[in-house]
Formats: structure tokens, C-alpha cells, sequence
């Protein structure tokens, strides 16, 4: 069966509290932590976007699977935070990682969601035969309007997934997808920040959905929250997916090992796979996941995933995510706005 | 092969010419050398600028300047060499008329770069880089001659008050150059509070970049005022990025010229020192010092005016200005005059050498001048 | 036409060199030269292309620039270090970033090639990318 036979992850090495942004901002940093559950997140530096990390997970998750990058047969990437609005980041990805020119490369947005639908389409188009591995990569890089609620969350990150017919060490056994047209969180055309329905994110949006595509699954494979061992959410924060966990019947410990959000924010495209990343570098073989991504707008995808032997011998093939979580270098807001270009200037 | 006669010269103090354009600034250093030259006939112009195209967008920069004077039949030509411009436009000159292909022509060295803003200027001058491979990630000169600064201190063991003598001692010198655009002394302790450039370079031991030319007319017939023969000129090239190379706190090019140091026996020399360090690594290079000695003979006033050998009695490139592919003008003159004991009175000295570098040590090119009585 | 000052063609024919630091190795030597030549300082032009992006890289020494040219300006001070790729020896001059502080080079000396942006042109050229080098992570 087909599945994922390299992960890999990249997040800047930059880092700002939410209590600096509190500062900065005029909130009560207790009460933001609270709120959100977060304590600091990724920045990404003055030279970085999300093509540059898409690039450097990508070269770790190839470096996992161990495959030539010539046998790539597509490049799909998930982002919504492209910084060409015309240019593709797969074709970027192409030359960085080394792949053959003869393949299919394209970028897809779906909020925070489109990089899960390019590893459904990369898993289908394996198991009909016609490709045999396919890199999935999922990178933002996103804007919240400084002083808004997003300010404290959007950061910076990318996971990258090769997804092949044979060689996985990670299979999928099913998948699940739950859609329709909820406007909770957009970005109109030349707008540089999201806007958003604050409490209408939540019952409306990201539970309905989350728990929708989850239950919907479950009860398409048959299974309970018992035959689970991980469950990993979308992550905007995290107070929402402990709780649609607990909606879902999941109890606590079968979400924290998933759960990143806490020290890096909300990565978007990247926020639930980097929390399937931190449980692939520790899962034991045998074990199965729970994937639930969701994107605005609004949609989730859910995928049940077991985890094999092979898992073991390649974990050490590029530094875990817990590596980079550990290797931080604090900016303050002045330094934040630098890297991010919200000071105003000519070009 | 003929004898080549330095039969005029002339040179402005370099500065921020903001007034002047490239134009005005080499026509009027072409008119005086041609006009104390004794007659406005020349068989050739050679123009060695660096920046003509960069700065003022100007191709055929020679032409325009010819024009400027209405020397409107006169043949001419740019020479680009980088920084070593200069050396390479008079080296050129030298062979024409030699070899006997003209018999007299005017070396024009001049260069604008006070126009550009710092931040542009530094990007102008990376040029001196590889540019694809280097000055695209941020690579300077200033930061290269950082590197071989760091090298080198750690080679020898010395701290950066040692290396920074060489400015102190520049400024010293320029006291008594009336061409000199820095004249006032300094301390070790005012370049050490001056801002870094680049780790451990600071500003008050870098070359400043100026505006500036100077015009050496060569001959193969001596003027009436003096006898100044160039008797030598060579070009040596290390096409190699400092990297790639054994000791990056070494000047190769400069190396190759040791022999001509016990041939020709010169006592006056006037040295490239964009970077103090490039001053220092030029004294050992030629001989003049020995490997890792020569920040401490410095210090002992070993090569000030009025010893046995003298070298940059000009102030060098520190005080006369970095002016690009002018800076060998400037040295060339200085050295003329002080063969000359014109304005620069450093003692009796009948043979000279002038060096200029290219780039991070790419090339260099030496001159040797004899005065004959 | 937007204006724009970046010529793409100079960008787009060093993407090989770039991204994955594409170097050629003398197929009589066996020297390896980033950027790549045509002919060997051997004399031998037959040059085969291989990759110095995998391999293991070892900080020689660096400097902090300053005063830096204006593609830089808005990341100034930028560190500027010269690496060596420990299998074949080739040394590159590059621009070294992700420096928390001095005293990280001096202790950690292995660093890594990472994909960064070098240049965006303007508002409305292109984003020119390419490969820097950080401290690796250690342990």
C-alpha cells in the first residue's frame, strides 16, 4: 500500500514570545498565553520565505526516503503565502532539489489545507500506478496584520512529505475529505493580511470540519478513537485541536506529542503537518495516526496512517524536529518588524 | 628598443569633485601635463579609467575627453584593469613607445566615484569580486581584505593597533605631499574608535574612494627640464580567487617583482595600501621586509623619509585617496617627484618603483624609474 | 513594462551553481573548482560536473562586514566567511547567516549550505535565490 517514504521539516531559527508582541501591542501577555496557548513563534529571517523552507524540507525529506531526486515524478506544493503571485514555488523546487525537468510541478491553495490535498492527490496518483514518488511539500510564511489577533500566531515553517508506491515507511490506509463554502478567514486579491470572523472560526469552521472529516473516517474504516495511537489536529492554536480531540473522544496524551503550535505558531499549511513530522521522528512502528488538516474557507482532510518498521533507520537520515525547536535565537519586535518588512520603505 | 622618457606630468588633489565630471576631470590633468610637456602634439591618449562606463555610463570615454580639448585627430584608448588601471594604461604606454609605435603619448589616469552614494559605491567596488560568484552574496574587497587582515594577525601574532601603524604613518608622511587629500595625523587611538568596516578594518585605516586623476606623458626623447627614464614595467597576475590560494595573507602578484628589487636596486617605492594590510604584505612581498616583520619595522620608522629606503613618502592611497583605476596616477606621480626632490623632498634618491594591485592581489603592475643627470 | 534591474538570463543560466553549488572536478587530478572551469590548473579540460551540496563543510574563518554594497543594506551587518568542503578541499568565499552572536562561529565551526533569498528585485523583478551557509546544529 502506498504511503510516505520520507518526511522532512524546516523552521527558521528565529524566534519572538508572544509576551513581546504583548508588550509591543498593549495586551496583557498572561491573558494572550491563555488565550492562544502560545508562547513564542518562528520568525522567518530577512532572507528567508516560504520557498527557501520548502526547499530545505524538502532536500530532508528526500534525504529520508533516500530516493534519487531524478525519480521524482511530480512536485506539488501547498502554500498560501507564495511570494511570486505569479511564479510557482514547485518549479523553484525543481532545480533546488536536483529533479528530473520531465515531471508535473505545480503550487495549490486551499488556506491552510492545500498541501494535504496534493498528498491525497500524490497518494492516489501512486496507487493507480502512474507516478511512483511524489514530494509534497507544505511552506508559509504568513502575514497576520501586526497588533491583530494573528499577529501572535502566523509564522514561519515548512514539512515535506515523499509520498511513493513502494519503499514507505509510513502507510496510508484511507482518507477521508469535508468541504464547503464556510467564509471564516480570507485574503481578498493585493490585500497583505487575512481578515477573519474571530468566534466564527471556531463552532462553524474549524470544528465542524475537523470533526466532520474525522468522524466521517472513522466510521468509513471502522474504527474508534481506541485503534488510534496519535492524533494530530491542525494546529492555529493550541487551544482548538485539544479540544476537538476531546470532542473526537481522544484523551490528551494521544495529542501532545503531535501538538507543536505552543513553541512555533501557527505555520499554516505546515501547522498539522509539522505535528505529524514531530510524531513520525518518535512513533513507535506499529502505531497509527490520526491526520486531520483543516484550511479556511473551509475544508479538512483526514488520513488514517500506520507506521512501519522502516521508520526507525531513517529517522536519522536529518535532524528531527525536536533539534531545531531547540536551536533558537530570540529576536525582540524591532528586529520582527525588520525581518518581516512591516517597516515602511520605498521597495 | 628605445628609452622611455617621462617628459611631463601633472595631477589634482584628489576629492569629491562633485563639480567635475569625468570629462573635466582628465582634460584639465591632459592639458597641463601637455602643456608643460611643451607643445600640445601627441601621437596617442591612454586613458586608464576603471568606472567610466559604471559611473557615468560613458563608453569611448577617451574620445569624449579628446574631444573635450579638441584634439579631434588624436588616436586613443581606455585601459581597464581595475584598481591597477593605472599601471597597466602607463605599462602599455611605455611598450608603445619602446617598441617605437608612437613617440609620444599622454597617460591619462582618472576615475569618479564620490558621485554614488556609500551603499552604491561599495556595490560598484565589489565589482573588483568575482560578481557572479562573490560581490552576489555580499562579498567586498573590504571584506576579503578583512579576511587576509585576520590571517595574517593571527599568523604573526599581532593585534590590530600593530597593523593599524601603517595609517598612523601614512598620515605622517602626507603632512609634506601638497597633493595629498588627508593631511592631518592621527593616532592609533583615533582609528581605533573610528567605525569598523569590516572586522577587524576600520574606517580611519581604509583608503577613502575619491574623485581624482593625474596625467604622466611618456617619450622617447627627454624633456628640457628633467631626465626621468621608465625603464622598467611588468604586470603580474595571480586569476585566482583568495580562497584558492595556499596563504590567503600574501600578495603572489607581488612576489614576482622581488628580483627587480636587487636588479634595479630602487630605494624610493610607491605601494598600493587600499588596506594597510595590503601595505604591510607589499613590504614583504618585494623584500623590503621580512615574512611577518614588517608591522614592527614600520613602527621602528624603518621606510620614512630621510632613511635608506623610503616608501609611500606620498602618504599613499590612505591619504591621497582611493580613486579607483586613477590610484596608480597618483602613486607614479608622487614617485616622479620625489626623484624629481619636487615638492616632496625626501632625500637623494635616483631609482624608484611604483606598484599598483588589482583587485583582492589579481594583478599588479610595477614600474621602475631612473633619474639620470 | 514595470521596470526591473535584474537581467534574468544572468540569473537563470547560474541556477546549477546556485542552488546546488555545482562544481567541476578534473577527471586527470582530480581537483575540484567552485565556480567551475573549463580547463584544470593541470592542463587536463576533461571536467566532470558534481554537487558540493551534500558534502561536509567546515567554517575557515570570517569577518563582519559593515559597510556593505546595497543589495544588503537593510541586513547589514552581514557575515562574510570562507568554508571548505572537507572531501574535496575546495574553499568558497559566502555570505554566512543564522549568527546568534560571534562567539557561534568561533565555537561551532561545521556549518551548512542553506537555500536563502540573495536578492529581490525591487518590487517588481525577480526574486534571485541562492545558497548561504549557517552554523549546523550540534550534537
Amino acid at each position: 500500500m502506498a504511503g510516505i517514504s520520507g518526511w522532512g521539516c524546516y523552521i527558521p531559527r528565529y524566534r519572538i514570545t508572544t509576551r513581546e508582541i504583548a508588550r509591543v501591542w498593549g495586551d496583557d501577555p498572561l491573558r494572550i498565553r491563555d488565550l492562544y496557548l502560545i508562547e513564542e513563534k518562528t520568525v522567518e529571517s530577512y532572507d528567508e520565505d516560504a520557498t527557501t523552507m520548502a526547499v530545505e524540507a524538502a532536500r530532508r525529506a528526500i534525504a529520508r526516503s533516500a530516493i534519487d531526486p531524478e525519480d521524482l515524478d511530480a512536485i506539488l506544493v501547498g502554500t498560501e503565502s507564495k511570494p511570486y503571485a505569479v511564479k510557482p514555488i514547485a518549479s523553484i523546487l525543481i532545480d533546488a532539489v536536483g529533479a528530473r525537468y520531465n515531471i508535473q510541478a505545480v503550487d495549490s491553495e486551499f488556506a491552510c489545507k492545500a498541501a494535504s490535498d496534493m498528498m491525497i492527490l500524490a497518494l492516489m496518483s501512486v496507487i493507480n500506478g502512474r507516478y511512483r514518488n511524489v514530494l509534497v511539500v507544505a511552506t508559509d510564511a504568513s502575514q497576520g496584520e501586526p497588533g491583530e489577533h494573528l499577529d501572535y500566531s502566523a509564522s514561519a515553517g515548512s514539512a515535506a512529505f515523499v509520498i511513493s508506491r513502494d519503499n514507505t515507511c509510513v502507510e496510508v490506509e484511507d482518507f477521508y475529505s469535508y468541504c464547503s463554502d464556510t467564509p471564516d478567514f480570507w485574503r481578498r486579491e493585493c490585500c497583505p493580511y487575512p481578515a477573519h470572523g474571530e468566534g466564527f472560526t471556531g463552532e462553524p469552521a474549524y470544528f465542524r470540519h475537523i470533526v466532520s472529516a474525522a468522524r466521517g473516517l472513522m466510521e468509513k474504516m471502522g474504527l474508534r478513537p481506541d485503534d488510534f495511537d496519535y492524533v494530530v489536529l491542525h494546529q492555529p492554536n493550541a487551544r482548538f485541536p485539544v479540544r476537538a480531540a476531546s470532542m473526537l473522544g481522544f484523551p490528551i496524551d494521544k495529542v501532545k506529542p503531535g501538538l507543536v503550535v505552543d513553541r512555533i505558531g501557527n505555520t499554516y499549511n505546515a501547522s498539522a503537518l509539522l505535528g505529524l513530522v514531530n510524531v513520525l521522528d518518535q512513533a513507535r512502528p506499529g502505531s497509527r495516526i490520526l491526520l486531520v488538516t483543516y484550511g479556511s474557507g473551509a475544508g479538512s482532510n483526514a488520513m488514517s496512517m500506520i507506521v512501519k518498521d522502516s521508520v526507525e533507520e531513517r529517522r536519522g537520515r536529518a535532524e528531527r524536529l525536536q533539534d531545531m525547536l531547540e536551536t533558537k535565537i530570540y529576536v525582540d519586535y524591532s528586529l520582527y518588524s525588520r525581518f518581516r518588512k512591516l517597516i515602511k520603505m520605498l521597495q | 628598443m628605445r628609452k622611455v622618457y617621462v617628459l611631463s606630468y601633472s595631477l589634482m588633489t584628489a576629492g569629491r569633485h562633485y563639480d567635475k565630471g569625468l570629462r573635466e576631470l582628465a582634460g584639465k590633468v591632459l592639458l597641463d601635463a601637455l602643456e608643460r610637456s611643451g607643445s600640445y602634439d601627441v601621437d596617442m591618449i591612454v586613458l586608464a579609467s576603471a568606472l567610466s562606463d559604471v559611473v557615468e555610463e560613458q563608453l569611448l570615454a577617451s574620445s569624449i575627453v579628446c574631444e573635450y580639448l579638441s584634439l579631434e585627430n588624436v588616436p586613443n584608448i581606455r585601459v581597464e584593469l581595475g584598481d591597477a588601471s593605472s599601471g597597466a594604461a602607463l605599462r602599455y604606454a611605455y611598450e608603445l613607445v619602446r617598441t617605437g609605435a608612437v613617440d609620444k603619448v599622454a597617460v591619462i589616469c582618472a576615475d569618479k566615484i564620490a558621485d554614488l552614494v556609500s551603499t552604491r559605491a561599495n556595490k560598484v567596488l565589489s565589482y573588483l569580486c568575482d560578481s557572479t560568484y562573490e560581490s552576489y552574496l555580499g562579498v567586498t574587497q573590504a571584506a576579503q581584505a578583512a579576511l587576509m587582515t585576520r590571517a595574517y594577525m593571527r599568523r604573526f601574532d599581532y593585534r590590530y593597533e600593530d597593523i593599524a601603524m601603517w595609517s598612523v604613518k601614512m598620515h605622517e608622511h602626507a603632512q609634506n605631499n601638497p597633493h595629498a587629500a588627508m593631511r592631518r595625523k592621527i593616532s592609533v587611538k583615533d582609528i581605533m574608535s573610528s567605525e569598523v568596516v569590516s572586522d577587524p578594518i576600520r574606517l580611519f585605516d581604509t583608503a577613502v574612494p575619491l574623485d581624482g586623476a593625474s596625467c604622466i606623458v611618456l617619450s622617447s626623447e627627454p624633456g628640457r627640464e628633467f631626465k626621468i627614464v621608465l625603464e622598467y614595467s611588468s604586470t603580474a597576475c595571480c586569476n585566482a580567487s583568495l580562497c584558492m590560494r595556499p596563504e590567503i595573507d600574501r600578495l603572489y602578484t607581488l612576489e614576482r617583482f622581488r628580483d627587480l628589487a636587487s636588479k634595479f636596486s630602487p630605494t624610493l617605492f610607491e605601494l598600493c595600501d587600499k588596506f594597510s594590510i595590503f601595505g604591510i604584505l607589499g613590504l614583504e612581498a618585494l623584500g623590503l621586509s621580512e615574512r611577518g616583520k614588517a608591522p614592527r619595522a614600520i613602527a621602528e620608522g624603518m621606510f620614512d623619509p630621510g632613511s635608506k629606503v623610503v616608501v609611500n613618502a606620498s602618504g599613499g592611497l590612505k591619504c591621497m585617496g582611493y580613486t579607483v583605476g586613477a590610484c596608480g596616477g597618483y602613486l607614479t606621480c608622487c614617485l616622479i617627484m620625489e626623484l624629481l626632490q619636487d615638492k616632496l623632498n625626501v632625500g637623494e634618491h635616483s631609482v624608484g618603483l611604483v606598484c599598483d594591485v588589482a583587485g583582492i592581489d589579481r594583478a599588479s603592475n610595477v614600474l621602475i624609474f631612473r633619474r639620470e643627470s | 513594462m514595470p521596470a526591473y534591474t535584474v537581467p534574468v538570463p544572468r540569473y537563470w543560466r547560474r541556477i546549477g551553481t546556485y542552488y546546488r553549488l555545482e562544481a567541476s572536478r578534473c577527471r586527470n587530478c582530480g581537483r575540484v573548482y567552485y565556480p567551475p572551469r573549463m580547463r584544470c590548473v593541470c592542463g587536463c579540460k576533461d571536467m566532470e560536473k558534481i554537487r558540493l551540496l551534500g558534502g561536509k563543510f567546515q567554517l575557515i574563518d570570517f569577518t563582519v562586514l559593515h559597510s556593505v554594497s546595497e543589495d544588503f543594506e537593510k541586513q547589514k551587518p552581514i557575515f562574510v566567511g570562507i568554508v571548505e568542503e572537507s572531501s574535496t578541499n575546495v574553499r568558497i568565499i559566502t555570505q554566512i547567516v543564522d549568527v546568534a552572536d560571534v562567539s557561534d562561529l568561533e565555537k561551532s565551526r561545521e556549518v551548512e549550505p542553506v537555500f536563502r533569498v540573495v536578492k529581490r528585485d525591487g518590487n517588481v523583478g525577480i526574486i534571485c535565490y541562492g545558497t548561504k551557509f549557517r552554523p549546523k546544529i550540534v550534537g
